[in-house]
């Protein structure tokens, strides 16, 4: 059955913590809960990230079985801090984007034998204590992926009105392309089943989470969300005017690949 | 005779195009097809610079019938409008293999990557197991 014959709303699952207060994160405590022998690899994709990394780590260190960092060949800190904290420190030699370094940590995953993956932001936008509440989504709904959305709770409020248009429109897309029913495509804060991410390709480092959920969709995996409170990067935005206006050419080029070749 | 200096310009270029090909080829660093590519381009510049800089016989007249038979308009134009769909070609074939180098090269960079830590992590395993012999056989003393 192809993603498009489904229902939006059996293809999309959501949690029923809908309304998640922003400080108050989930009770459960994580991986010594779940009560299964699924193996949890975290993956944190990293770019001079020296600030955050250290605290993105031990946190999410306590949730999962392993927290490897991804760093895209950072030149501050970001590496030796990881490797006082994480379980592994996979360093690029070369900047290749975020797109790339995930699929690196997915590699990592799979030639390791995980079974799960939950990849976060290192700039603190992403809360480590909603990881619990992440797997247990994927569990509960049996989904292949689950993505947080700040979309199911108030704090997309807090983002620019230009940044919420692009997120808005991008949903929009996947949900039209792909036959789904999401919020927050562009949201980094996922969870996955390794056997998916062993079927699909290495996304472009720009718009890569609209291309994997669209890869994702089409090729007929189940796509839940849950909702996750995500301020914006403490350390403010990339996104500007420029980066909009580049978007819809980029966004053009990702769709026909997705649909043309996956 | 009349040679002017766009002649004697576009003789030099296509005798460095025709040089570099064959320079490329003896170190390795480009393949047969490429350098066959590089000549012609090479080749026909030179014809082209040299006919027309020393006037020899019909050459330039001739290549306008050819041209004219093709339903271009013949002359310099047409063969502009060749030169250009050859260049078009020539972009498509670059492009392709610097995309598909980048490509490579990503994945190379990927590759070594997780080799460096996995090789990592055997070093530190290995390690922790010399480490854990140390203690055993310094108990069994």
């Amino acid at each position: 059955m192809t993603p498009i014959d489904r229902n939006a709303d059996d293809r999309v699952r959501r949690s029923d913590q809908t309304e998640q207060t922003l400080s108050q994160p989930p009770a459960t405590s994580g991986v010594a809960d779940r009560g299964d022998d699924d193996a949890i690899l975290a993956i944190v994709p990293a770019y001079n990230e020296s600030d955050s990394i250290a605290e993105i780590v031990e946190e999410t260190s306590g949730v999962v079985d392993d927290v490897f960092v991804i760093d895209d060949s950072s030149t501050d800190a970001t590496r030796a801090i990881a490797m006082e904290h994480a379980d592994g420190v996979i360093s690029h030699r070369k900047n290749m984007g975020v797109g790339a370094a995930v699929h690196t940590g997915y590699l990592a995953a799979i030639r390791r034998g995980y079974d799960i993956v939950v990849q976060l932001d290192a700039d603190g936008q992403h809360d480590p204590r909603f990881i619990p509440k992440l797997l247990a989504t994927l569990d509960d709904s049996g989904a292949d992926m689950v993505i947080g959305s700040r979309w199911l709770n108030a704090s997309y409020q807090e983002y620019p009105w230009l940044r919420r248009s692009g997120i808005r429109f991008y949903t929009v897309e996947a949900n039209v392309l792909g036959g789904l029913g999401i919020t927050d495509v562009t949201s980094g804060f996922r969870g996955y089943r390794v056997s998916m991410l062993e079927d699909l390709q290495r996304p472009e480092s720009s718009h890569w989470a609209l291309e994997q959920t669209l890869e994702a969709a089409r090729k007929g995996y189940d796509i839940a969300e849950v909702s996750v409170p995500m301020p914006p990067a403490p350390q403010g935005s990339q996104f500007d005017p420029g980066t909009f206006a580049r978007y819809p050419g980029r966004m053009a080029l990702i769709t026909l690949k997705v649909l043309l070749f996956r | 005779m009349q040679i002017n200096l766009i002649n004697i310009l576009g003789m030099a270029v296509a005798v460095i195009m025709l040089y570099q090909s064959v320079r490329l080829v003896r170190l390795g660093r480009e393949s047969v097809l490429e350098f066959l590519i590089w000549t012609v381009f090479g080749g026909s510049l030179f014809v082209v610079s040299f006919s027309r800089g020393l006037g020899l016989g019909r050459f330039l007249e001739t290549l306008d019938d050819g041209l004219r038979l093709l339903g271009l308009s013949g002359g310099i134009d047409g063969l502009f409008v060749l030169g250009f769909l050859g260049l078009l070609l020539l972009l498509l074939y670059i492009y392709t293999n610097v995309k598909e180098n980048e490509r490579e090269i990503e994945k190379l960079n990927q590759e070594l990557a997780i080799l460096e830590f996995e090789h990592r992590d055997a070093v530190t395993e290995d390690g922790r197991k010399g480490a854990q012999r140390v203690e055993v056989s310094s108990q069994d003393d």
